[in-house]
């Protein structure tokens, strides 16, 4: 590998990173043990896990099955397979599909985001130095800057770029040719995409949260390559505390396992797993302690009345925003608070969580 | 004859930024600000957006200034100005950026069949290169 290719995948590593960086709401998710964020020192042990094949990429069963025939179809007649959308929450495996597509292509795969290029030049010298059917992911899609976007839109369509020569009256486009490749971009917000970018995916996934059994397939899995030893119930309750996503399984499969090897005979049971994630305070619906104390504050602190955003947000100290994006998903998905036009409110199963009896209707 | 005026004040143009360049960097040793100005004239030189343009791979960018009708002997100088530019990358220790340079500038040679060397050349050499003096003349005569 020359200077060269060092630079632009020094460029690409430090993408990839962008978005852990970025914004404050993902800055405090970073830090919680039940976030979904991928801080920097977790890198090399993620990438460790990650499968490498279709077959051994679990869960997601209907969109393994389409890649599957994509591939297949785009191989038989040597040609490039379609830009894929991949949409979903963080955490669920979106880079992981994407690494596992160039795999069974057999291609290289380019890795950047939407905040690091920011500049068209940027784009340009990522786009002229791919090679034909190389697979080119780019993370959170949806906040590339208009003015990239615009160098995207022919590089999709025709595999082309064009440049700008001249000013004012006497400018006119060049084009230059493309080497044919997969542009795979994945966002956790798909309604930000502009509409003339979703409608140049050939075809758009959106991954959902893994079940249980998924998520205890793959902490077993996750132990096999770590060489720990763990028992089907105790991964089945690492699953269960996993707010259904395998970054998260990863994650609080380290920390058992720590506990496991400090405290225990190393070997993962379910009781393991329960005092190991009650003392790291992750509860058996995968919620911390800043969850608890959100329900806590909503049910007891303002007696079950409404509460807006911004009086719960000083309450906790916290950015209105971080409640918003990091929180509260979680907690709406469960079933434990609920969005009203006056504001948030705990639900019947939050008081149930809490083990309280839940105010009178009315 | 309008054309020969054109490329000569081009060329002239293109010179006196190598000159700020070069005096940058043996006066205030900022490599870096004297790279910059060779890129900023090397955007001038071929009306394009210097930043997108020198961030192509180097065959892209040789076949954007062909497909753009750049003058050979203004890629020529654009060539030269990448080496020298290169050098002052290592200078500032900015090895990656200089490798693409140089390699921007071979693959300038080799699409518009000049030759190029790539030794490091002393201050004096550089100076031959761009004819500073005989430049400076000419700016004197239009």
């Amino acid at each position: 590998m020359n200077n060269r290719d060092q630079e632009i995948e020094g460029m690409i590593f430090e993408a990839s990173n962008f978005a852990a960086e970025d914004g404050s709401s993902e800055n405090a998710s970073a830090k919680r043990t039940v976030s979904p964020a991928l801080s920097e020192d977790e890198l090399a042990f993620d990438r460790s896990l990650r499968p490498k094949t279709l077959n051994d990429y679990l869960g997601q069963a209907k969109i393994k099955e389409a890649l599957e025939i994509l591939i297949e179809a785009a191989q038989q007649r040597s040609d490039v397979i379609d830009h894929i959308l991949l949409s979903g929450p963080p955490g669920l495996g979106k880079t992981t599909l994407a690494t596992v597509v160039a795999n069974e292509l057999g291609t290289h795969i380019k890795t950047t985001s939407g905040p690091a290029i920011e500049r068209t030049g940027d784009l340009a010298a990522i786009l002229t130095n791919l090679e034909e059917g190389d697979v080119l992911f780019i993370d959170e899609i949806h906040r590339l800057n208009r003015m990239v976007e615009e160098i995207l839109y022919p590089a999709l369509e025709d595999f082309a770029l064009d440049i700008v020569v001249g000013k004012g009256p006497a400018a006119r486009s060049i084009r230059i040719d493309l080497p044919r490749f997969t542009l795979i971009g994945a966002t956790t917000r798909t309604g930000l995409l502009t509409g003339p970018l979703r409608d140049r995916f050939g075809i758009s996934f959106r991954l959902d949260y893994y079940t249980f059994e998924e998520l205890a397939a793959i902490v077993s899995r996750a132990s096999d390559i770590l060489k720990v030893e763990i028992e089907k119930d105790g991964a089945l309750e690492i699953a269960r505390r996993s707010r259904g996503t395998p970054r998260l399984a990863n994650r609080l499969l380290k920390r058992v396992r720590d506990w496991a090897q400090v405290r225990s005979s190393g070997i993962i049971t379910e009781d393991v797993v329960v005092e190991a994630l009650d003392f790291f305070e992750v509860d058996h619906l995968g919620l911390d302690s800043l969850d608890n104390k959100i329900l806590s504050l909503l049910a007891v602190q303002f007696s079950g009345k409404p509460v807006g955003l911004s009086t719960l947000a000083s309450a906790l100290s916290e950015d209105p925003e971080t409640i918003e994006d990091v929180y509260e998903p979680y907690l709406m998905q469960q079933g434990l608070l609920v969005r009203t036009p006056k504001g948030r409110q705990a639900t019947a199963r939050a008081y149930d969580h809490l083990g309280l009896a839940a105010p009178e209707q009315g | 004859m309008f054309e020969q005026d054109y490329l000569m004040r081009m060329i002239l143009q293109f010179t006196r930024a190598i000159n700020r360049s070069m005096l940058k960097a043996a006066g205030e040793e900022d490599f870096e600000g004297s790279a910059k100005l060779i890129e900023a004239a090397i955007g001038d030189a071929t009306d394009m957006d210097g930043d997108v343009l020198l961030s192509l791979a180097p065959e892209s960018m040789a076949g954007v200034l062909h497909v753009s009708g750049t003058d050979p002997k203004i890629a020529e100088y654009i060539a030269q100005s990448l080496l020298l530019e290169a050098s002052y990358l290592r200078d500032a220790e900015l090895d990656a950026r200089a490798d693409l340079r140089e390699a921007q500038a071979r693959a300038l040679a080799q699409s518009f069949g000049f030759e190029i060397g790539l030794e490091e050349l002393t201050e004096e050499e550089w100076e031959e290169i761009f004819l500073l003096e005989s430049a400076e003349d000419k700016e004197n005569l239009s």
